[in-house]
């Protein structure tokens, strides 16, 4: 499942030339055509462009469906090209899984799928050959929204671009990313 | 006789006068009466422990932590006061430093009823809407990172704004975050 950021009510970031509503939408959509390509899997935007939605439908709409991956995007403007992968994470420490819980408040969600999300985190999720193109930074497990309520494996990738056309480079970088991602959970 | 009882009823009139003045004046502190054992003990409750500490503040900057080194009154028995020192000493280099686009000030820095955490309260949210979360995780590193570096003990940290939960479109401050931070 893709997310991209913002909703009818809710445009996301300014940028130089439109702004992250929008540009995330074509992100997540020329992501989604790649992907369906090269996978036989089926691939799903949480919502339509026209559409409100807030978090806790967008995770309640994923787990309902039982999803194998959900993948959130953001973008902002800046002066460089990079990537900041996030997982879900609100504890300093590893935290103690009790498979006895059947009760999971909104923030603990993500524990159902902690193990599997450490084991993607060790991969080097993104190609070294991106490197010459964009900064690539190390998955950061914090307590980010936009993954919140999620209970499979969840990740938020953060853009930059200068100008809007920038948004296209990244599509193969991505979907290169979610393949891997999908080859080590599967 | 009469003249007798005249006397008497003059002489009690002036003391419960004086008495009265001397009443109202101490109700008003314009006498302040103290007591050389009374004066030892309050001095005993209430210590006057400040000294002058050097402090280390810290900033994400230009993809690597920067560091200041300030001189603080330091508090030896007050940890709410040297939070709120720390964190505002922070707040100002992050300003300076341009890394936050608003001067913001802490208002108040308070410990739970059940020492559990530190609740720290902002005259206004730190995130202008622009940053990026990378931005924006860094900041608050940046603050733990100089609470941790100062020895402050409590290991969680809520953030509020005008006393109330600080919302963030990217970010999740309805929960503490634990004083080792996420990196």
């Amino acid at each position: 499942m893709l997310s991209p950021s913002g909703h009818a009510q809710d445009t996301g970031r300014p940028l130089l030339d439109g702004f992250e509503r929008g540009a995330t939408r074509q992100l997540a959509e020329e992501v989604k055509k790649k992907l369906e390509k090269k996978l036989s899997a089926r691939i799903i935007l949480t919502h339509n462009a026209g559409e409100v939605i807030t978090q806790e439908q967008k995770a309640s709409f994923a787990n309902r469906l039982n999803i194998d991956l959900y993948i959130a995007l953001t973008i902002y403007n800046d002066d460089s090209l990079a990537i900041n992968p996030y997982y879900y994470k609100n504890e300093a420490f590893n935290p103690v899984v009790n498979d006895r819980l059947t009760f999971y408040p909104t923030q603990k969600a993500y524990l159902q799928s902690a193990q599997k999300t450490a084991a993607i985190v060790q991969q080097d999720i993104f190609s070294k050959k991106y490197l010459t193109t964009f900064k690539i930074n190390k998955p950061v497990g914090i307590p980010v929204k936009l993954l919140e309520g999620v209970t499979t494996s969840a990740f938020l990738f953060e853009i930059s671009i200068k100008k809007i056309d920038d948004i296209l480079t990244y599509v193969k970088p991505l979907t290169h990313a979610i393949r891997k991602i999908i080859d080590v959970i599967s | 006789m009469l003249f007798h009882n005249k006397k008497i009823y003059l002489i009690i009139a002036a003391t419960t006068f004086l008495v009265g003045i001397l009443y109202y004046t101490w109700r008003e502190e314009w006498i302040i009466i103290r007591h050389p054992w009374w004066h030892a003990h309050q001095d005993k409750i209430t210590p006057n422990a400040y000294t002058k500490k050097k402090i280390t503040i810290y900033a994400w900057y230009n993809n690597q932590w920067i560091q200041e080194q300030n001189d603080a009154i330091w508090s030896e028995n007050n940890e709410a006061e040297n939070i709120k020192h720390l964190t505002q000493a922070s707040l100002n280099l992050l300003f300076e430093e341009e890394i936050i686009k608003k001067k913001i000030h802490v208002e108040t820095t308070l410990n739970t009823a059940d020492n559990s955490e530190f609740i720290i309260i902002f005259d206004r949210n730190p995130f202008s809407k622009q940053l990026s979360i990378h931005e924006k995780h860094m900041i608050i590193e940046s603050i733990l990172k100089t609470l941790r570096t100062n020895n402050v003990q409590n290991s969680k940290i809520r953030f509020l704004v005008n006393h109330q939960p600080l919302i963030d479109a990217h970010l999740d401050f309805l929960q503490s975050w634990p004083i080792e931070g996420f990196l």
